[in-house]
């Protein structure tokens, strides 16, 4: 069957997003992309690097987190 | 929370994956807003997690869906400009200024745990516990 297709206008950065959703869902074309985009919920990555019984204080997990110090 | 444009900061995205705030969870998971991150965030995220011991491969699984699930905010003159002045009038750090500044450019409220941002307009501070 021929398919039917047009052109859509997108950002670099949009387009640079796609790309990394093509690998991500390892499909080939930006249609395939996109399409498993709007049919796939927002998934869930909360607590993925939590540690089994481990709190953070605020403190804790501010500490390292930004160089608050200025090169000049 | 009304805003429509949400500017995270790297505080809170560490404060989701390492599971620390449930309101996050379900903040992050449910809203309809646009969420921005700036590329910034990912240097920090990356360092803070990898000096914590965590594997490569984990971090980047957890960064992949920041970078999936919000709008990279690169930097540019204009945000580096902005950044420059905000620093010098309000006395914000670089990376600070820079965060700041890249919010304030994409018409979003940046929402944050860092204690620094207090005060600032169009920020909102969250406690670790909120």
């Amino acid at each position: 069957m021929n398919r039917v297709t047009t052109t859509i206008q997108v950002r670099n950065e949009t387009k640079a997003r796609l790309d990394n959703l093509k690998k991500s869902y390892k499909v080939k074309t930006y249609d395939e992309a996109i399409t498993t985009l709007v049919r796939v919920k927002r998934g869930s990555m909360y607590g993925v690097l939590a540690r089994k019984g481990k709190k953070y204080s605020l403190k804790e997990l501010l500490k390292d987190l930004r160089d608050k110090s200025d090169r000049f | 929370m009304t805003d429509s444009r949400l500017f995270l900061d790297s505080s809170v995205w560490l404060a989701y994956i390492l599971g620390e705030s449930m309101p996050l969870k379900q903040f992050i998971e449910s809203t309809d807003e646009l969420l921005f991150t700036s590329i910034l965030s990912m240097y920090e995220l990356w360092r803070r997690l990898q000096k914590g011991g965590w594997q490569e491969k984990e971090i980047y699984r957890a960064l992949e869906f920041v970078l999936i699930n919000s709008q990279t905010a690169l930097l540019n003159f204009e945000v580096c400009v902005q950044a420059a002045k905000e620093s010098l009038k309000t006395g914000l750090a670089t990376v600070d200024s820079l965060i700041y500044a890249s919010a304030t450019a994409n018409h979003a409220t940046l929402l944050t745990l860092d204690n620094d941002f207090r005060g600032l307009k169009n920020a909102i501070v969250l406690d670790a516990g909120n």
